[in-house]
C-alpha cells in the first residue's frame, strides 16, 4: 500500500545529537573500501562504556539518537544488546538505530529489533554486491525477512569506480525487498580512491538516469539523496549531514574503548576528542584542541568556498572527506565537482515541473503540500503584477 | 524531464525560485490546491492556477518576504 500522504521531508529532522556508537571494530566481511579497518582497536565495548555514554548523553539535555555502528554490530552477542537496552531505557535514550551488513540478521534478531523498536539499515551494493561485499543471497533474504517483520527496510550502496555503472539499475534490483535506497560515494582512504576523472562523468550519467526513474516511478522507494536536495530547494534547513556546515556539533562517534571522534568516518588520531571515561560532560569535547583545530579548518574551508554559487547548499562539504583529501582547509575536489553537477541537474529538473505530470506520488504530494511554484509560473505572475 | 545531464545554472533563476519557495515565505500565504493526479483533470488544474495566482498577488501585497 502506498502511504505517500505520510511522506514528508520534514518528519526526519536531525536530532540535536547523533551518537554513532561502535561496539566493535570486528567484522565478518572484508569490503575493499571499508575505512573502519584502519582503526586499530581490538577490544569490544563494555557495558560500563555504554552506561557512561548514555549518562553523558542524558545529561547533555539534547535530543539524542543512538546508532549502533561498526565494524559489524551484530558480531556482538544478543546478551550485550539486551543489557544495553536496559541501560538506554534507564537514561531515556529512545531513538535507537543500527547499521548492519545483514549477514548475521536472523529472523529472531528481526523480531527482537522490532520488539525493542530499534530500526536497522543495511549496507548493500546492489547488482555488484557479490564482488564488493559478498554473501548477497543470505543478505537479501535477511533484509526481506526484516522488512516483512518490521514493515520497512533501507539499504545504502557505496558507489565506487568498480560499481558506478549500475547505480540506476541497482534501484530496480533492490526494489522488491526494501523501502528505501540510499547511495554514498566511496570515502577516500590511504588505499581507496574517490570517484574521479571519467568516473565522475559516469556517476553523473547514472545519477541523472536514477533521478528520472525515481521521478517516473508510481511506486517509488525513498531516496535520501534526492529528498535532501529537494528539501534544500524548498527551504529545509537540515538535510545531508555533511552539508549543513554544523555537523561537528550534531554528531559524535564513540569507538569500543570509549574514544570520541567527530563522526563515524575515518579521522586521523589527531582528531580524537578524548575518552568518555575521562570527561564529565559531552560538551567538554568542543573545548579540546582537536575540536578547536577542526573548527579552524572548517572556518578556512568555508572562507575558501564562500563565493561559490552553491555554498548555501553544501557549506564547504564533508569535513571528514576534506581532511583526508586536502588536510581540511579545502574541499575534496572530486566531491566539489560532483556536488555542483548533481545540484545543477536537480535544480534544472525541479525548477519547472508541472505537478500533475509527476508520476512519483510521494514527490507530487509533497510539492502540492508545500505550495510549490514553478519558475514559469513565478515569472508570469510577477510580470502580471 | 529526462536523463540527459543539464549543466547550465542560472544563479538569478535559483534566487527567484528560492525566494518564492521556502519555509519562511510559506508562513505568509494560504496554500489551497487540489492534489491532481490526472493530467486531463483540467477543471482542478485550472482551479489550482487561479488560486496560486491569487495567492501570489496577495503575498506580494503583504511584502513579507525574507530573502
Amino acid at each position: 500500500m502506498n502511504n505517500y500522504k505520510n511522506y514528508s521531508l520534514w518528519n526526519n529532522s536531525m536530532h540535536n545529537l547523533n551518537l554513532l556508537v561502535k561496539p566493535t571494530h570486528r567484522c565478518n566481511f572484508n569490503c575493499y573500501y571499508c575505512y573502519d579497518k584502519q582503526f586499530n582497536v581490538q577490544e569490544d565495548m563494555s557495558l560500563d562504556t555504554v552506561e557512561r555514554l548514555a549518562r553523558l548523553a542524558k545529561e547533555s539535555t539534547r535530543r539524542v539518537s543512538w546508532t549502533w555502528h561498526g565494524g559489524e554490530p551484530l558480531m556482538m552477542p544478543v546478551e550485550f544488546y539486551a543489557a544495553a537496552k536496559v541501560i538506554l531505557d534507564n537514561y531515556g535514550v529512545q531513538d535507537i538505530f543500527m547499521q548492519s551488513n545483514g549477514s548475521l540478521l536472523t529472523e529472531a534478531w528481526s523480531q527482537q529489533l522490532k520488539e525493542w523498536n530499534w530500526k536497522c539499515a543495511f549496507s548493500f551494493d546492489g547488482i555488484s554486491n557479490d564482488s564488493s561485499r559478498g554473501h548477497s543471497k543470505e543478505v537479501i533474504n535477511a533484509i526481506a525477512t526484516y522488512k516483512e517483520i518490521t514493515g520497512s527496510a533501507s539499504v545504502i550502496k557505496i558507489v565506487t569506480p568498480q560499481n558506478v555503472t549500475t547505480l540506476s539499475q541497482d534501484y530496480m534490483f533492490v526494489k522488491p525487498f526494501v523501502s528505501a535506497f540510499d547511495f554514498n560515494r566511496v570515502f577516500c582512504t590511504q588505499t581507496v580512491e574517490s570517484l574521479s576523472g571519467d568516473y565522475i562523468d559516469t556517476y553523473i550519467s547514472e545519477y541523472c538516469k536514477l533521478l528520472d526513474i525515481w521521478l517516473n516511478d508510481a511506486h517509488p522507494l525513498r531516496i535520501r539523496n534526492f529528498d535532501s536536495y529537494i528539501g534544500f530547494l524548498l527551504g529545509k534547513q537540515e538535510y545531508l549531514c555533511g552539508y549543513t556546515g554544523k555537523c561537528i556539533y550534531n554528531f559524535l562517534a564513540v569507538n569500543p574503548i570509549g574514544d570520541i571522534y567527530p563522526c563515524d568516518c575515518w579521522y586521523p588520531e589527531d582528531f580524537c576528542y578524548g575518552n568518555i571515561h575521562s570527561i564529565s560532560s559531552l560538551d567538554m569535547v568542543y573545548k579540546t584542541p582537536a575540536a578547536k583545530q577542526l573548527v579552524s579548518l572548517i572556518k578556512a574551508r568555508k572562507m575558501h568556498c564562500s563565493a561559490c554559487e552553491i555554498f548555501d547548499f553544501c557549506s564547504g562539504g564533508c569535513t571528514a572527506r576534506a581532511i583526508v583529501s586536502t588536510g581540511g582547509s579545502l574541499p575534496e575536489l572530486s566531491e566539489c565537482i560532483i556536488r555542483k553537477r548533481e545540484f545543477y541537474h536537480l535544480f534544472n529538473i525541479i525548477k519547472d515541473v508541472r505537478l500533475e505530470t509527476i508520476l512519483n506520488p510521494n514527490l507530487r504530494y509533497l510539492l502540492y503540500k508545500v505550495g510549490y511554484r514553478s519558475l514559469s509560473f513565478l515569472r508570469k505572475g510577477l510580470s502580471d503584477v | 524531464m529526462g536523463t540527459q545531464y543539464m549543466n547550465t545554472f542560472d544563479v538569478e533563476e535559483f534566487k527567484l525560485f528560492r525566494k518564492f519557495n521556502n519555509a519562511t515565505e510559506r508562513t505568509a500565504r494560504h496554500i489551497d490546491v487540489y492534489h491532481v493526479e490526472d493530467v486531463n483533470d483540467v477543471v482542478k488544474i485550472e482551479y489550482n492556477k487561479e488560486q496560486a495566482g491569487k495567492d501570489l498577488r496577495e503575498q506580494l501585497q503583504k511584502l513579507q518576504f525574507v530573502e
